[in-house]
């Protein structure tokens, strides 16, 4: 069986159920629906990146449906991407913002945790620097703020 | 053309400027989830990307609750979950850069819950006092401030009022730290769970202040130092003031005759017992002791004593089969006992080792019989066959003669093997580590073959690729043992 998704710029996405119904939203948009085949409208999600949480869904259709676990060990918690999720992430900075904001808004956790490490592993081990030229943000410190605050936090730079 | 030109400037434009700031473009739920999975430190950097990163980290309170500013050396070695008890080790490098005003910066976002400040040289005594006065110090639960050689007893005295919540306190080598201020923070912190107070400047006094009103809370206690020896009023007092522990580090604590020691047996609850101390060589007397340890401690699950001279076969038999306790079939600590380490125990034999093999310690899962001089193979291959079908952790490092028979005994008698260490064996050969590697497969966490002379670099080669990770066989030579 299959359903239509809609994006916001009208174009449809003809894909199998088991593989939309990743989506809580949608998975409970069909519940509440019943049997029909009228195509679902995505308001909040581009065709382009509709294309790519399909791919990701289709890749994980066989996926066993994810218990939250509560993992207190720091270790477990980030790092550890699967290859394929990996590669899938190999996105520029704006179409990663875009998937992280589908997948919140499609409710699939699974992709949302994905993106989420991938930003944080964007983060780790780069300078403030760094880290503002990967985001492309200003610094609005004035000199002499950027100074103290250099100062300040020495100590959380060698490591 | 002029159109299609014109789009394409917009396009490009638009690249140069787009907002790829995460904390414009995402739900602050979202931004919080991807800071949840960095460090303490990694946040710290993210303050000072931009105005809004400071403000937007800064509001997140539960971010500030444990503020960690130690440097801790990254161990090489992921220890299994079920090492549940070592001793602490020194992994945390001095730094100079974190001084009083770092905290008093990073505590303005909340008043944290934990803080880690071990080895911070430049941490004095007035940070706390300025910590109790600006009302940072009501959550505190956690305080960490090893090897700090400024902090005083006077300040402390006082501090301990502001923290009613406090549970663990790790002054490890805290060379202000006597008597008074120990005294006061057993006092004062009645919610006291842990406490290192180890190579401070203390005293057996420290303890006995108030020794009849006991503190049930506490489990887990650090204690000891070399220079001061404590008599047995001492210990029978710290026994009665702690008498829940559960935990019980008295690594350098040399007590004034070793049967001041009897007195821990009435620690009924105690699990874990460290202790390197026990250094007569008045055997009958450390029997007794013991003894009396197995008679009133009914379920100890480590035991700990290193490089001890009072270990000898007596004390093997005793874990294992106890003095046949009248009206009793406990046979020791034999159904509780699961780690056992005898390390560098001088007088220790193969005798007792093979003891083990009609007295069983059938739940260990740790066995560390490192580097004892009077044992040989024979007696080691008794034990790990013996005490086998649990084990997990395997070290017998340093020892001339053994061969890979005893790599065979492992893998022939422990099914469970994941930490196996025989560095400095002379004859151990790189046929012995195929035949464990090619027995336990991925089950295998790390082996150790530091110098091994007679093991060769492609059978380490060879079972790093069968094990898939490197770091899984550790391979080095230290010039001064060759």
């Amino acid at each position: 069986m299959t359903v239509i998704l809609v994006s916001s710029d009208n174009q449809d996405f003809k894909v199998d159920k088991e593989v939309a119904e990743r989506s809580i939203l949608i998975k409970n948009m069909l519940e509440d629906v019943g049997e029909s085949d009228s195509p679902i409208p995505l308001p909040n999600v581009t065709s382009a990146v509709l294309t790519k949480v399909i791919e990701y869904c289709e890749h994980h259709r066989n996926d066993p449906v994810q218990v939250p676990e509560e993992t207190d060990d720091p270790r477990k918690r980030s790092n550890d991407i699967e290859e394929w999720d990996m590669k899938f992430m190999q996105v520029d900075q704006e179409m990663l913002f875009e998937i992280i904001l589908a997948a919140n808004y499609l409710d699939i956790k699974p992709l949302l945790d994905v993106g989420c490490k991938t930003v944080a592993n964007i983060i780790k081990g780069k300078t403030p620097e760094e880290i503002r030229k990967a985001f492309n943000i200003v610094n609005d410190f004035t000199p002499e703020e950027e100074a103290q605050i250099k100062k300040e936090n020495e100590w959380a730079e060698d490591r | 053309m002029a159109a299609e030109m014109a789009v394409r400037l917009e396009e490009l434009i638009k690249r140069e400027t787009r907002v790829l700031d995460p904390m414009d473009r995402l739900p602050f739920e979202l931004i919080m989830a991807i800071f949840d999975s960095l460090t303490f430190t990694q946040r710290v950097r993210c303050l000072t990307i931009s105005k809004k990163w400071m403000t937007y980290l800064g509001s997140v309170r539960h971010f500030w609750y444990s503020i960690d500013l130690a440097k801790r050396v990254p161990t090489a070695v992921r220890l299994p979950a079920h090492a549940m008890f070592m001793p602490t080790q020194l992994d945390e490098e001095p730094n100079n850069k974190v001084t009083n005003k770092t905290v008093l910066q990073l505590v303005k976002y909340a008043p944290p819950k934990a803080l880690w400040l071990g080895c911070a040289q430049q941490i004095t005594s007035g940070l706390l006092s300025q910590l109790g006065r600006a009302k940072r110090a009501a959550s505190l639960e956690t305080l960490s401030l090893r090897m700090n050689s400024r902090i005083y007893e006077q300040e402390f005295s006082q501090f301990w009022s502001f923290t009613p919540r406090l549970r663990v306190l790790d002054l490890h080598d805290c060379f202000g730290m006597m008597d008074g201020a120990v005294m006061s923070v057993i006092e004062r912190c009645p919610n006291l769970e842990e406490l290192d107070i180890s190579e401070c400047r203390i005293t057996e006094a420290c303890v006995m202040k108030n020794c009849n009103v006991p503190l049930p809370n506490m489990k887990k206690l650090v204690i000891g130092r070399w220079e001061t020896a404590f008599s047995k009023e001492g210990i029978d007092a710290m026994v009665e003031r702690f008498p829940s522990l559960v935990t019980l580090d008295i690594r350098t604590m040399r007590p004034k005759g070793i049967e001041a020691l009897e007195g821990l047996s009435k620690l009924t609850q105690l699990k874990h017992l460290y202790t390197n101390s026990i250094e007569t060589s008045n055997d009958e007397a450390v029997i007794w002791v013991l003894q009396r340890w197995v008679e009133g401690i009914p379920h100890l699950e480590s035991l700990q004593m290193p490089a001890c001279k009072g270990v000898s076969d007596a004390t093997i038999q005793l874990i294992a089969a106890g003095q046949g306790e009248p009206g009793s079939d406990r046979r020791g600590w034999s159904s509780s006992l699961r780690m056992l380490d005898l390390s560098s125990s001088p007088y220790l034999t193969c005798q007792s080792l093979s003891f083990l093999a009609t007295h069983p310690l059938p739940r260990l899962h740790t066995l560390i019989l490192s580097r004892c001089g009077r044992v040989f193979e024979q007696g080691l291959c008794q034990a790990i066959s013996s005490c086998g079908s649990e084990l997990v952790r395997m070290e017998c490092a340093g020892y001339m003669n053994v061969t890979d028979k005893v790599f065979h005994t492992i893998k022939d008698h422990c099914p469970k093997i994941e930490m196996v260490n025989l560095s400095s064996c002379g004859k151990v050969t790189g046929l012995g580590l195929k035949a464990l590697v090619n027995a336990r497969g991925q089950g295998l966490e790390r082996v150790c073959v530091d110098n091994c002379p007679a093991v060769y670099l492609d059978a380490v080669e060879w079972a790093r690729t069968v094990l898939g990770d490197p770091s899984r066989v550790s391979y080095m030579f230290s010039r001064n043992q060759r």
